[in-house]
């Protein structure tokens, strides 16, 4: 009987261990991450809102995502419907990246595509990008970023002062 | 024996309950009672802005919040230390009922203060506030911010 209940005890302090664990990698999994340059890169701060653009004040999604180091990455991404979003394409995606914030040197993109699934009973966006963009200052340095993804980024809208 | 682990199963089961209290706070990072009504921001947007001119450059904390139907309460206090800072003096506070209207309903802050810890090793804020905002077109009316709380605000440094 002792060994049941030494066993039972046992048991209960691993199932309480094993939620602590489970909880401390969820928290601990970037909302935005992809590689760029062939290194890891998780965004510490994530800005996403619904922006309107004139003429026509369209609806556009808007993700401004920052590293603890001060890298900037924005999407301005033009529409709010789930769908794949191009560079080239009637410039239907725009993105920038910051790679010294002091210095201003950045880069626009060049081509690559956002897959884009919106949650709007949640207000929340999902979604992979690749990209390639470049120096606005030296077209010949670009920056390739791959396996970009943002999962479950909460949004509300905002008006661009 | 028997007792002895009936005593453990029921602190092990009354640590777990606990544990998913504190996991069931409040999702939002930044609330407060607005004009006697419960407030919860559904996105918080904060940033240490650095401007920079000619022979002079400063950094302030800036925070968005805004809720689901587009409520937005927005702080621009004039520094990056923790500390007591005035509504008027020290910041720059404003109310908009809707962000789509901003131009004629905005409320700027009158009164108050915004009370700020900053945490520069895990890069997150914490703090208190209470304000009185007015319209800014009609100083009759009013806005009252009560029992106003952020906690743990990821920040990062935008230039």
């Amino acid at each position: 009987m002792r060994k049941i209940y030494t066993f039972l005890f046992g048991f209960l302090l691993f199932v309480g261990c094993s939620k602590d664990n489970n909880n401390n990698n969820n928290s601990e999994i970037p909302e935005l991450s992809a590689t760029v340059d062939n290194a890891a890169w998780n965004a510490f701060t994530i800005d996403t809102h619904i922006v309107f653009s004139l003429p026509n004040m369209d609806e556009n999604f808007s993700i401004f995502a920052v590293t603890k180091d001060g890298h900037e990455l924005s999407l301005n991404i033009h529409g709010a419907k789930t769908g794949i979003y191009k560079v080239s394409q009637n410039q239907n995606l725009w993105a920038e990246y910051q790679k010294t914030s002091l210095n201003h040197e950045i880069y626009g993109s060049n081509s690559g595509e956002v897959n884009l699934i919106v949650d709007s009973l949640n207000q929340e966006i999902s979604g992979t990008f690749n990209l390639v963009l470049k120096s606005y200052l030296n077209t010949s340095d670009s920056i390739v970023i791959t396996n970009g993804s943002f999962n479950n980024l909460r949004y509300t809208y905002l008006n661009k002062k | 024996m028997r007792k002895i682990f009936y005593i453990l199963f029921a602190v092990l089961l009354f640590s777990g309950c606990s544990k998913e209290k504190i996991e069931n706070l409040p999702m939002s990072n930044l609330s407060a009672t607005l004009n006697n009504g419960s407030w919860s921001a559904f996105t918080v947007d904060t940033h240490i802005i650095y401007i920079r001119e000619i022979g002079y450059s400063i950094n302030e904390f800036e925070i968005r919040a805004t809720t689901k139907d587009k409520q937005e309460l927005y702080f621009n206090i004039y520094s990056t230390s923790s500390g007591i800072y005035d509504a008027i003096g020290n910041c720059y506070i404003s109310y908009q009922p809707d962000v789509d209207n901003f131009g004629s309903m905005t409320y700027t802050a009158t009164k108050g203060e915004v009370n700020l810890s900053v945490d520069t090793v895990n890069y997150q804020i914490s703090g208190t506030f209470d304000i009185v905002l007015k319209k800014f077109q009609d100083s009759s009316d009013s806005v009252v911010v009560k029992n106003g709380l952020f906690h743990d605000l990821k920040y990062t440094v935008r230039y």
